[in-house]
């Protein structure tokens, strides 16, 4: 069953079924039939009962999230944040499956539907990142990492001057991908890097490496896509891994990739120390311009990007 | 031009260093040809084979392997810095790709030693780290020998 938000439901007819728990820990039980119109007073009614969750079995997850995003995520009338964040929630659980699941198969195509979805949302004019941080989720789990991750590239590649859809979507592909060779390193009950083994540190270090031998040699990914998942842990003056490659020798979407990583990874919670504060990470990303990360990309990151403030009216 | 298996060892050597080299030696590995012998090895080592030093030259042929990265076959003079029965580290002067697949000739003498039966094998990138501006230090694999893929190609024909 994939858990969603009562208040990501949107009011219409809808082509899954729907579960809910009746009592608080008991087996959900089946509230609405497809195609039997839900309104907005049921769902109203649902929370005053104190039901903050619905379920969809697994087998409508498809249809699930093709609906969600056209009912929702579509709609010029739905604010863009609320949009995102239908976005991310309806995706989150079949991604864990996914992303803990043998075969990456299921992965891909998962987020082959979602690179796209997100760009559509994001790269908007009226979308202003301060806003949109407040309804982001800042855990350390990798959903929400991966996701922060495309956001911020997103974001920052439309600043830089990426308009070009395709392109952006491109990115998306490749910024929700940056990770995937964290799959194959079993950190089970280990959060801080301190209570991981010497082979597990190992493998943690060799993820861009790992994630790039599972991505080279398939034929739908570009050359740019794989340096995102090889290089986002390069730095500008050569000190990063796993080559150690400096300035124009990274790719423009791994320098981008790096600042968009670094600045949710320090803005999340995190086992061994507190978030930063917006402005906290934004001065640590001034003060490694130039050093960890590319001094122009890092710029247009601190003033143009989190500088920009709302035109709408509330 | 290095389709060697009739000709001398030492004809192999000086076709080698005929190919043009690209490498810029970083001062940190200036003295870089002037070690020589077995390398010690570690606690924590995990290598199946212990290694010999082999400063020397070698040639580097490009393979096509990914679709996204054209490679067109030509051939490199490349530095040799050592070698197991396993694998071979080498510099090279531009970086190569883990999982890339590439032919490699080693006509020093003393491969024979590591390798007695053949001196022309397919690798596999391991690894690759910048040591300089046109200097890639890079690991690989032995994956098949020329003698074995002769035999693999009769086989299956």
């Amino acid at each position: 069953m994939i858990p969603i938000p009562v208040d990501a439901v949107p009011a219409s007819s809808l082509n899954f079924d729907l579960y809910f728990e009746r009592e608080r820990g008991a087996a959900p039980v089946l509230y609405r039939k497809r195609w039997h119109p839900l309104e907005q007073a049921d769902l109203e009614r649902l929370l005053k009962r104190g039901v903050q969750t619905l379920y969809v079995p697994s087998v409508d997850q498809e249809a699930f999230r093709e609906q969600m995003f056209e009912e929702v995520c579509q709609d010029e009338t739905v604010s863009p944040e609320r949009r995102y964040k239908v976005l991310r929630d309806v995706n989150r659980v079949v991604f864990d499956m996914a992303f803990r699941g043998r075969e990456s198969e299921d992965l891909m195509s998962l987020l082959s539907s979602l690179a796209p979805q997100l760009a559509f949302v994001i790269c908007r004019e009226d979308l202003v990142v301060r806003d949109l941080f407040s309804l982001m989720e800042h855990d350390s789990g990798i959903y929400t990492h991966c996701v922060n991750v495309a956001v911020y590239c997103l974001i920052l590649a439309a600043a830089l001057g990426m308009t070009d859809m395709a392109e952006l979507e491109e990115l998306a592909m490749g910024a929700l991908l940056h990770d995937i060779g964290k799959r194959h390193v079993q950190l089970a009950g280990t959060k801080q890097m301190s209570g991981l083994t010497r082979q597990q540190r190992e493998q943690l270090q060799r993820h861009p490496t790992v994630g790039f031998q599972e991505l080279v040699l398939r034929d739908q990914y570009t050359w740019a896509q794989l340096m995102v998942v090889y290089q986002h842990h390069e730095r500008i003056d050569g000190q990063g891994s796993p080559v150690g490659s400096v300035e124009h020798e990274i790719h423009p979407w791994a320098r981008i990739c790096a600042i968009a990583d670094v600045f949710h990874s320090i803005t999340s919670d995190n086992a061994v120390r507190a978030p930063l504060t917006i402005e906290q990470a934004l001065n640590v990303i001034d003060q490694q311009a130039g050093a960890s990360f590319d001094r122009e990309i890092a710029k247009c990151w601190n003033t143009k990007v989190w500088k920009k403030t709302s035109s709408r009216k509330s | 031009m290095l389709e060697h298996e009739s000709v001398e060892k030492n004809e192999l050597a000086e076709i080698v260093n005929r190919l043009r080299c690209e490498i810029e030696l970083p001062p940190a590995l200036e003295d870089f040809f002037d070690f020589e012998g077995i390398l010690p090895t570690t606690a924590d080592e995990r290598r199946r084979f212990a290694r010999m030093d082999l400063r020397s030259f070698g040639a580097l042929e490009y393979r096509q392997t990914f679709p996204v990265l054209p490679r067109s076959s030509c051939w490199h003079r490349i530095y040799t810095k050592d070698l197991s029965r396993g694998g071979l580290c080498f510099l090279h002067s531009e970086q190569l790709f883990p999982m890339e697949q590439m032919h490699v000739i080693l006509p020093a003498e003393t491969v024979k030693t590591v390798l007695p039966r053949c001196e022309r094998m397919i690798i596999e990138i391991r690894r690759c780290q910048r040591r300089g501006p046109r200097c890639y230090e890079i690991g690989a694999c032995f994956i098949s020998s020329f003698r074995d893929l002769a035999a693999e190609i009769a086989s299956a024909s």
